[in-house]
């Protein structure tokens, strides 16, 4: 079995590392803070999508926070939507609406206690951005936050918006 | 056939349907491993640091497919996911945790239809009912804690109406004994800002003694959530119950008042858990933080579930876009009679933390982040007070490349034994992005252990490769210490040799 997980592995790793290969977000439905109901799909087809995973006591995840608002706030008219999903377990979660009013956030904050959808992306770490185009493509995804991947962030988002809006 | 044999036809005969029905498949695949090589602390040794290290070799490795069929015959969406395993724990952690070397080809299995608003899962499920006072399943691999189920779930999701229902066993690992679990949850939304809630959630399973099985139990819970902005309020209570439902063991309760004034946001929690024993299903809020800095998260105050009352107030404020501010204060003990607040008498095991934190940003290219905790605990022979300062600078050099500095400091007054001693860590990090970033960390204590010495140093390369693929390279030593989620806790012994980590999703 080791064997055939090994070829397998060496064989979709060539095929990712081959340009232009690109996969497709996995549809998920998760509630917000405030009990409603988000579904990705309904949610694709404007612009961009950037999915941002996150933890109340994820240090990295916070600092990056701010960027994602900026993005938002940069883009949104040119379709951006900026989703944070929240992988806080039910013991911190209540923290989850504090923080962010606190801080003046105004992006999508999901609740993921479970972590199903963070490991639908197969993702087992926070922070963890997904960029996805309008059609539903994974365009790119990253984990772990160092200062300046907004700045890389920012430039595959504007490649996904509509011509001469992006640049701003 | 029998009725389970009818249920398994139905359910491979529609995936097979759908299978080869549906116009469009997409493929994701994701792989994780991790390596240590090194030596750890033997914590049965008799001998001193460093005669007590013995060689570890450790090996995780995990290789996640799903397949996902767009618009099949029945549904709007079908995934299948599988999931295969290679486990070698090192040999301590095989007798400390009972942990057995394993290779597993269907680790995780399941297959997930969506449906008009309904999801009908069949293989390993995770669930959450409310805030977890009933029931609470969840998989945390550096805890050695898996509570998923192999059985199925249904879930309903309507404006109105939240429906779900879940069944299925749990394996005899680590913390989680073998159970079969049941639980259904249903939420309605009388009004948009309102939720009301009932779960009921039944157990049954084999007990540490040498498989012969316990009573089984019933956990029923009821919870309501309000949200009327600026204020919202949330309650939720939940009992343990044996023998024919009707004999309560212990019950608990959790309420939650969040409120915003004045551009400050308030936060008050509230429990008192008296379930009668541990449950590992059941991991409800723990109303504390549980990552203040390193060095005071190191030996973390475990709340007993079974057993702690207590409460959290938490204050934050950004009074200009540069500047947001946190206070934390929680305080907890175990029950003194029906007290409903905690107690401070140390035969109670009382604990407190008062927590402040700070974000300034005074440039575009400076971020800078201070902390300063106290906290006291005390137990059984047990008595010690702690204060925690952090300090951490991040300079951003160019749009590219930045360096952040993080500097701590502890000082432990061991009430009990009348001691006295501090603890510092220092790490200085130069990133690169996209690409990683490389660490440097020493950590040292004026208390010289004969577990684990008095000094620590390590280093942390972290690389980033066609944004998908992220390899992690640690050497040095780690110090021992407590790893806690969600009030779960394992003791983490010290450790040094090397680590690699790999993390890729195709």
């Amino acid at each position: 079995m080791i064997g055939k997980a090994i070829f397998i592995f060496t064989a979709t790793l060539i095929l990712s590392l081959t340009p232009g290969f690109a996969y497709s977000a996995a549809d998920f439905t998760l509630e917000d803070v405030n009990g409603e109901i988000f579904n990705l799909k309904d949610n694709l087809g404007q612009g961009p999508v950037l999915l941002d995973f996150w933890a109340t006591w994820c240090v990295p995840c916070k600092n990056a926070l701010p960027h994602l608002q900026t993005l938002k706030d940069k883009y949104e008219k040119q379709g951006l939507k900026v989703i944070t999903i929240s992988i806080d377990s039910p013991k911190s979660q209540s923290k989850i609406k504090p923080y962010i009013t606190a801080k003046k956030f105004t992006f999508t904050v999901l609740l993921d206690p479970n972590s199903a959808v963070l490991k639908q992306f197969k993702s087992n770490s926070v922070p963890f951005q997904v960029l996805i185009d309008k059609e539903g493509n994974i365009i790119e995804s990253h984990t772990g936050y160092n200062p300046g991947d907004e700045k890389v962030l920012e430039e595959k988002i504007i490649k996904l918006l509509p011509a001469g809006s992006g640049n701003e | 056939m029998n009725r389970c044999k009818w249920t398994a036809f139905f359910a491979i005969s529609l995936l097979l349907i759908n299978v080869l029905t549906a116009p469009a498949v997409e493929y994701s695949g994701g792989l994780k491993i991790r390596y240590d090589r090194g030596r750890e602390v033997n914590p049965q040794s008799l001998n001193a640091y460093p005669n007590n290290l013995t060689d570890r070799s450790y090996l995780e490795g995990l290789f996640t497919s799903d397949f996902i069929f767009d618009n099949p015959k029945f549904g709007d969406k079908l995934r299948f996911s599988l999931r295969m395993q290679e486990f070698r724990p090192s040999d301590m952690d095989k007798d400390l945790f009972q942990l057995q070397q394993e290779r597993r080809w269907n680790d995780k299995i399941y297959a997930q239809l969506n449906w008009n608003g309904w999801e009908l899962w069949a293989g390993d499920v995770y669930e959450t009912f409310g805030k977890g006072l009933a029931l609470n399943l969840f998989e945390n691999r550096d805890l050695y804690f898996d509570t998923g189920l192999r059985g199925g779930k249904v879930v309903y999701r309507g404006e109105k109406l939240r429906f779900k229902a879940i069944n299925g066993r749990c394996r005899d690992i680590y913390l989680v004994k073998e159970e079969n679990v049941s639980g259904m949850n249903v939420e309605t939304k009388p009004v948009s800002n309102m939720q009301i809630g009932a779960a009921l959630v039944y157990q049954e399973g084999l007990s540490s003694d040498e498989g012969a099985a316990y009573k089984p139990h019933f956990d029923p819970g009821i919870y309501a959530g309000w949200n009327l902005d600026p204020v919202s309020i949330y309650a939720e209570y939940a009992q343990r119950r044996e023998e024919d439902f009707s004999q309560t063991i212990g019950d608990g309760l959790f309420t939650s008042l969040t409120a915003f004034a004045a551009g400050v946001a308030a936060q008050f929690n509230y429990k008192y858990y008296h379930f009668g024993y541990n449950n590992s299903y059941s991991t409800p809020p723990i109303c504390q933080r549980e990552f203040t800095t390193k060095l005071l998260s190191t030996h973390p105050h475990v709340p007993l579930i079974d057993d702690q009352v207590g409460y959290e107030l938490e204050l934050s404020a950004s009074p200009h876009g540069l500047l947001f501010l946190s206070l934390n204060f929680s305080q907890a003990s175990q029950h003194k009679g029906n007290s409903l607040i905690p107690a401070l008498n140390q035969d109670y095991a009382p604990f407190w933390e008062l927590f402040l934190e700070s974000e300034y940003y005074p440039r575009l290219d400076l971020t800078t982040r201070f902390g300063l905790g106290w906290n006291e605990e005390a137990g059984n022979n047990f008595w010690q007070k702690k204060t925690g300062a952090l300090s951490e600078v991040i300079y951003n050099i160019d749009d590219y490349w930045s360096l952040t500095l993080l500097a701590e400091r502890m000082w432990v007054d061991d009430i009990e034994f009348n001691q006295y001693h501090s603890d510092n860590y220092w790490a200085a990090t130069l990133g690169r992005a996209p690409y990683g970033s490389i660490t440097f960390s020493y950590e040292n204590s004026t208390k010289s252990s004969i577990v684990e010495g008095d000094e620590w140093i390590g280093g942390e390369l972290a690389l980033t490769i066609k944004s998908q693929h992220r390899l992690t390279i640690f050497y040095g030593q780690e110090r021992g210490g407590l790893k806690c989620t969600s009030g779960v806790c394992r003791p983490v012994q010290p450790f040094e040799g090397f680590r690699v980590g790999y993390e890729g999703r195709f």
